[in-house]
């Protein structure tokens, strides 16, 4: 799921719960029933969790465009090859303490 | 929102804070609610009136009990706890309140009630011998039992009830 889909799936979900409250509501008290307020409520529910909630294509039409992969520089690979002595003397270090 | 678990969570989260919302203005449409109970109660007869054993005074009562309380009802109310009280004041309690009657009506349809003689349920027994002759109000009371929000007591009294004077 891309970051529209996530926004979208944000709105599809409280929107529909919102909707279905507010139906519900209505419903149930002009019908004078309880009972029907909750199922059409619990029915929302179950149609924003359908319809929200699993990873469906129309989250998925943003899609991030990366840049291709490029081969490291000698600057890079000199600075990658640099923090791996740090931590392997940090290690190094943490299994000294462990010792004593 | 980027996995299926905090999608659920956040779905479920959101769900119960709404069901709170409705659950609070189910309760408040029932503040507007206003009913037209009508109850009307009779002794209809004093089976018997005597001193029990501890020697303070006991009416036994034979009550005709008809009331129409199905306006009570709103569509948020769970059930009503019905009982009759029987009232009275003597010189040693200014209050006396003895629940002779009661009944849970779960149903709109039930709350039509006729009962052409009913016996007192609990005893109704004095504190003393102050009974003779005294004059009694009867007072139906009813809590409603919502399904969401606050219990509400409504009440009719009736007047002009007294017990013989001699004991039977």
């Amino acid at each position: 799921m891309d970051y529209e889909g996530q926004r979208l799936s944000e709105q599809i979900m409280q929107w529909l719960i919102i909707v279905a409250a507010v139906i519900g509501f209505l419903a149930g008290y002009i019908t004078s029933s309880y009972r029907l307020m909750l199922e059409i409520y619990t029915g929302g529910m179950v149609l924003a969790f359908l319809l929200a909630v699993p990873d469906w294509p129309y989250f998925n039409w943003h899609k991030l465009s990366w840049l291709p992969e490029q081969p490291p520089s000698e600057d890079e690979a000199a600075a990658s090859s640099s923090t791996l002595a740090v931590q392997k003397s940090k290690q190094g270090k943490r299994s000294s303490k462990g010792k004593r | 929102m980027h996995t299926f678990l905090y999608r659920t969570n956040s779905l479920l989260t959101f769900v119960a804070s709404v069901l709170v919302v409705l659950c609070i203005l189910a309760s408040i449409t029932d503040y507007f609610h206003r009913d037209s109970a009508v109850v009307a109660v009779d002794i209809v007869q004093v089976d018997r009136f005597q001193v029990s054993q501890a020697g303070n005074d006991e009416a036994f009562l034979a009550f005709n009990i008809s009331a129409d309380l199905r306006s009570v009802f709103t569509w948020n109310t769970k059930q009503l706890f019905v009982f009759l009280a029987v009232e009275y004041a003597t010189p040693e309690n200014a209050v006396n309140q003895v629940s002779v009657w009661d009944r849970i009506i779960e149903r709109r349809e039930d709350a039509l009630i006729a009962l052409p003689r009913v016996q007192n349920k609990y005893r109704l027994v004095d504190q003393g011998r102050n009974m003779r002759g005294r004059d009694l109000n009867l007072t139906m009371y009813w809590n409603a039992m919502p399904k969401s929000g606050r219990i509400y007591t409504g009440q009719k009294t009736l007047t002009g009830y007294r017990l013989p004077d001699t004991y039977s």
